[in-house]
């Protein structure tokens, strides 16, 4: 999940994307982290996210019920959750915060606006991980839409092949947005794919093409 | 991974699943090219196949490194973490592992979307890191674990053919050394066949300046607006 930092969503200006990771910290306070986690995991769940998972499982849209991600989760959980507006975001970090439960918690998005959401509810940052942005051969990229939506899921479990027939499908009417953000967020484990800011993308990619 | 060819039916719809493009069609029925797997488990993970022709073979060194580095669900035994790095600054507030004056990096190879990389690229990236400045690799990252020589950043012999989705390198200098690991990166990035991603971590003081940032911007080193924010509520 390292590549959170580099998601470039803003392709057609500035979005709200950020992404909530909460964890233990190994061999410091991991026993018994289970718990608590599980607390965070129904914090969140109740603030309406985009998408929420337990990495080590899966997700809401990998094809898993929260009851069975609950049942899952241990002192190794991992809990992912995308938000694509800055309220609800804040809500979730509000019941975190009041639930003190000793968690490290990481907001990946815009680092100026997560600062300024942080500073609003009493919260400061400790850390934060800045991009610097992508080197190397860049001709082995997709096209930047399609890298738009892919980058979402920082392990590249969603690729750009299915990408491309989801816009396909769309151009065809086989599919909405709706449809295809969701269907491209089933192979994302660890719910940091967001499919309502994938349907938008996919809306302005499958509307360009046509033209 | 393997697909069984006697249960596969050749539907095709396992295809667009595969990160690495390593599934393909042969005499009507898909097939893994063994080379270019990275055994990240997609495809079998989405449960798409509909005769279960995929499954998983059993694994032996060095081809186990390909499942460590590139499924997400793997969890690296030696530390416990899950993926091909650490839990690098998303625990700082607990370890404290970055602390004032230092800065840590964490290299993506192979991130985003390149097709996977071979640990062999990965190398030249690290051997030029270590032959240029003092390179004190993450002990906790999986790739540690596979540096014959860790102060050259030289891996092992046998791994380095292994085909992965990506690789982290991670590693932490003093904040005054910062621009010139960007420098000896963008230098690199011009002869690797590759792409990789920088972060740049670093502590932030109590008015919410990022000390990198200011040193970084003073060299006209281009940081992006995103970032991911370790917060001040974790505690051991």
């Amino acid at each position: 999940m390292t590549h959170t930092l580099h998601r470039i969503t803003e392709i057609y200006g500035e979005n709200d994307d950020f992404v909530i990771l909460c964890m233990a910290t190994q061999k410091f306070n991991d026993q018994g982290a289970g718990e608590k986690l599980k607390k965070i995991f129904k914090l969140v769940a109740d603030t309406n996210p985009d998408n929420l998972a337990d990495d080590n499982l899966g997700g809401r849209h990998t094809g898993y019920t929260d009851v069975e991600i609950l049942g899952h989760m241990g002192d190794k959980a991992y809990v992912g959750a995308a938000f694509s507006d800055r309220s609800r975001l804040k809500e979730a970090l509000r019941k975190i915060k009041e639930a003190d439960l000793g968690m490290s918690v990481v907001v990946s998005g815009n680092y100026k606006a997560v600062f300024d959401i942080l500073k609003e509810i009493g919260l400061k940052p400790h850390t934060v991980n800045m991009s610097l942005g992508i080197y190397g051969n860049k001709a082995l990229l997709p096209d930047r839409e399609v890298l738009a939506i892919s980058t979402m899921c920082g392990h590249g479990m969603v690729t750009r092949q299915r990408i491309e027939n989801i816009v396909n499908k769309m151009k065809s009417g086989k599919l909405n947005a709706e449809e295809g953000g969701k269907t491209l967020a089933s192979t994302c484990t660890c719910g940091v794919f967001n499919p309502e800011l994938a349907a938008q993308i996919l809306q302005r990619v499958s509307e360009k093409e046509k033209e | 991974m393997i697909i069984d060819q006697e249960k596969c039916i050749g539907c095709e719809q396992c295809i667009e699943y595969c990160p690495m493009s390593a599934i393909r069609m042969e005499d009507e029925k898909a097939n893994i090219n063994q080379d270019l797997c990275a055994e990240c488990g997609n495809c079998y993970r989405v449960n798409v196949c509909p005769t279960d022709a995929i499954f998983r073979n059993e694994l032996v060194w060095p081809r186990t490194i390909r499942n460590i580095f590139s499924d997400p669900i793997s969890v690296f035994q030696e530390t416990g973490v899950s993926g091909r790095g650490t839990e690098e600054s998303k625990t700082n507030d607990v370890t404290n592992r970055f602390n004032k004056g230092e800065v840590g990096f964490t290299i993506d190879v192979g991130r985003p979307n390149a097709g996977g990389v071979k640990l062999r690229e990965v190398e030249k990236i690290c051997l030029q890191l270590s032959s240029r400045l003092d390179i004190h690799y993450d002990p906790n990252n999986p790739l540690t674990y596979l540096m014959e020589d860790p102060k050259r950043g030289e891996l092992k012999n046998d791994v380095l053919d292994e085909f992965v989705v990506s690789a982290i390198i991670e590693f932490k200098v003093p904040l005054d050394q910062c621009p010139e690991v960007v420098k000896v990166l963008e230098n690199i990035s011009h002869h690797i066949d590759t792409v990789f991603s920088i972060g740049v971590i670093s502590r932030v003081d109590e008015d919410g300046t990022i000390p990198a940032a200011k040193i970084l911007e003073k060299e006209g080193i281009q940081i992006r607006p995103n970032g991911k924010t370790t917060l001040n509520l974790g505690r051991a």
